[in-house]
């Protein structure tokens, strides 16, 4: 091939491929507004909607409806117009699908009896939808495959039966959400001995690996390409620990501090993890060097700045915008220095869309905030929800699904 | 006429830039007259005889029934609930304590983080009032940003007592946050609150919402009725 041979098809890479994706994009609107899983379409708290509003009427937004659901903190999943997520009474623990438009009740399926905690009843996790397939898991380690389109199961593993268990494992129940990745389905089984991380084939429920021993946490991993690489990243109770598919270790990191880790950890690209945590932990930025068969993992930095309890950071850019406890912050990523602070929403959530930050406040508060590094600017607020409302928002197809202990309801956002 | 704008804009900048520097160089007594002015002046503080708070305790997402009464000399009583019953703390002028539910007798309160914000809150007046007499020692640490607003931090060292930093708007210079150390079982930890919607009653300055923060708890105090000198306070 000549170099003007060699041009030509360079030009056309350049020129084509990006209007192919373009039209593909296009075309599949609807999916790339879906909101399939814990935190959306990629895990990471970011919506790609746009045109929404950005300002409210007194009364708030529309509600397009509202409903009662039984006691549980599980997240909405939301793929074709149909919601699911998950809820209990004292005889049950359900994953159920809703028309996402209208609320109507689909189908329900129970998965286990009701689980029982101090902190609020019921089910923890967020379904997870890919094609025609719902995966859950349960506050008691249900973990299952179900039709979404009727609800019908597929397989199901009692993650309590299936490995060994000892206190303090789970005070709080299984928390994190399935996670999957080809044909593996992640979780933190949470088994004694090497037990605490597993990968079932999402197809049929069988054991493919588990490994690394402790405790497990309550946190969902993330999946990332890094140093040419395919690596799952989990936080356990004590760790960052970086596995890949076949079930080896590539690194791992002692963070140490007490068993409870809940958010998320934040892929800062090309080589950085973010990870943050309570209970006078704080963050730290990790940067992972690779040479040749040699990997190390660097603190960058650590510090209290940022201590995500029950949600995780949203990165915009340079910036991460999350909850240090009680006050949402927004913080540089690459030194820790914060840029703002505002309290008064309790330990609320945060999702990001069209330039700003959905934030819903510990007691149901719904506030949009402009996702501005340089100060905090309130565009709008709504009391949308009362109570204890420790669930993240989802967003799909221009609207807004909000819950607390007890009822959700749909907000229209366009 | 652009021109003339912008000598304008330079000039006003040149004057706040100007003043905001004098303003860190403010003596500590400047400072607290200020924040006693900025309370409804001395007179009006003294007169000031009991308070009593009403509105809502906010713990984990819920709310609870608040009451917060205070009384000279430095009586201090809260009653609320986090989900698990009734509480009850009181300083007595002395000592902090809890209320048993049902026996309404004294007890020890258990949990070093109460103890302490009672403990905080048993100066009647406020540590930066009459700090002398009281034998407290003061210096201005600086300024610190709390939410965006410039602020006096004031290192107070309390006769008696631990370090605590008072955090004055450099505005208002009503206080906006209050931090202090005290120790439990995993070492020193700080116990900060936070003082904001300040809005006048009778004269008087009062926080309507106020946050306590210690480790990862998160306490919200939202207040929907002040009464001042009530006459009916009970310890």
């Amino acid at each position: 091939m000549n170099s003007i041979s060699a041009r030509r098809l360079m030009i056309i890479a350049c020129v084509v491929i990006p209007h192919f994706s373009a039209l593909a994009f296009q075309n599949s609107d609807q999916k790339v507004f879906d909101w399939p899983r814990f935190r959306g379409p990629e895990g990471n708290g970011i919506s790609q909607e746009s045109s929404l509003l950005k300002t409210w009427p007194a009364g708030g937004p529309q509600q397009l409806w509202r409903m009662l659901l039984g006691i549980g903190y599980s997240g909405m999943s939301v793929q074709n117009n149909r919601l699911y997520t998950m809820d209990s009474d004292s005889s049950a623990e359900s994953v159920l699908c809703l028309n996402a438009s209208s609320g109507e009740l689909l189908w329900r399926q129970n998965i286990g009896p009701q689980y029982k905690n101090s902190y609020g009843d019921g089910p923890r996790a967020t379904p997870t939808l890919e094609g025609d397939r719902l995966y859950a898991l349960g506050a008691q380690g249900k973990l299952l495959a179900a039709n979404s389109a009727t609800g019908e199961l597929i397989w199901q593993v009692d993650l309590t039966e299936r490995f060994t268990f000892k206190p303090p494992q789970y005070w709080w129940g299984f928390s994190g959400s399935p996670f999957i990745d080809g044909d593996l389905l992640l979780v933190q089984a949470g088994g004694d001995g090497e037990n605490t991380i597993a990968a079932f084939n999402k197809n049929t429920g069988a054991l493919v690996w588990s490994r690394v021993a402790g405790f497990a946490a309550y946190t969902t991993p993330i999946a990332i390409d890094m140093h040419g690489k395919r690596q799952y990243i989990f936080v356990t109770a004590h760790d960052v620990v970086s596995m890949s598919a076949d079930g080896n270790i590539n690194w791992s990191y002692n963070w140490g501090g007490w068993f409870i880790k809940i958010a998320m950890p934040v892929f800062v690209p090309p080589d950085k993890i973010f990870v943050s945590a309570a209970y006078d932990i704080g963050a730290v930025l990790l940067q992972i060097g690779a040479q040749g068969d040699s990997v190390s993992v660097r603190e960058v930095w650590k510090s209290r700045v940022m201590s995500n309890h029950f949600h995780s950071s949203v990165l915009l850019g340079d910036y991460l915008y999350g909850f240090d406890n009680g006050t949402l912050k927004c913080i540089e990523v690459e030194t820790g220095t914060e840029k703002w602070g505002k309290r008064r929403l309790g330990k609320g959530s945060l999702i990001y869309a069209d330039g700003m930050l959905i934030v819903l406040g510990e007691r149901g508060q719904l506030v949009l905030v402009e996702a501005n590094p340089q100060q905090y600017v309130e565009l709008a607020r709504h009391q949308a929800l009362s109570g204890r409302s420790w669930t993240p928002p989802t967003l799909a197809d221009g609207k807004l699904y909000l819950r607390n202990q007890t009822e959700l309801l749909c907000l229209k956002m366009k | 006429m652009i021109a003339r704008f912008l000598i304008c804009i330079g000039m006003i900048s040149f004057i706040s830039a100007n003043s905001f520097a004098q303003d860190k160089d403010i003596p500590v007594e400047a400072i607290i007259e200020k924040h006693i002015a900025a309370r409804g002046g001395m007179d009006n503080i003294k007169q000031l005889q009991s308070i009593r708070l009403s509105g809502l305790h906010i713990f984990r997402g819920q709310e609870f029934p608040l009451m917060i009464q205070r009384r000279r000399p430095n009586m201090f009583r809260l009653e609320t609930s986090s989900g698990y019953g009734p509480e009850m703390y009181l300083f007595d002028g002395e000592t902090a304590h809890a209320i048993d539910a049902k026996s309404g007798d004294k007890k020890a309160i258990r949990d070093p983080r109460i103890r302490h914000f009672v403990e905080m809150m048993a100066d009647f007046d406020g540590a930066l009032v009459d700090y002398k007499s009281k034998g407290h020692q003061i210096a201005l640490a600086g300024t610190e940003s709390i939410e965006g607003q410039p602020a006096y931090v004031l290192e107070v060292a309390l006769q008696n007592g631990p370090k605590e930093q008072w955090f004055l708007d450099a505005q208002s210079f009503l206080p906006v946050k209050r931090s202090s150390t005290f120790m439990d079982e995993d070492g020193q930890q700080t116990q900060s609150l936070y003082f904001m919607d300040y809005a006048p009653v009778e004269g008087y300055m009062i926080p309507h919402y106020f946050e306590r923060n210690a480790g990862h708890y998160v306490y919200g105090y939202e207040i929907e009725r002040v009464e001042i000198n009530p006459g009916d306070t009970n310890q």
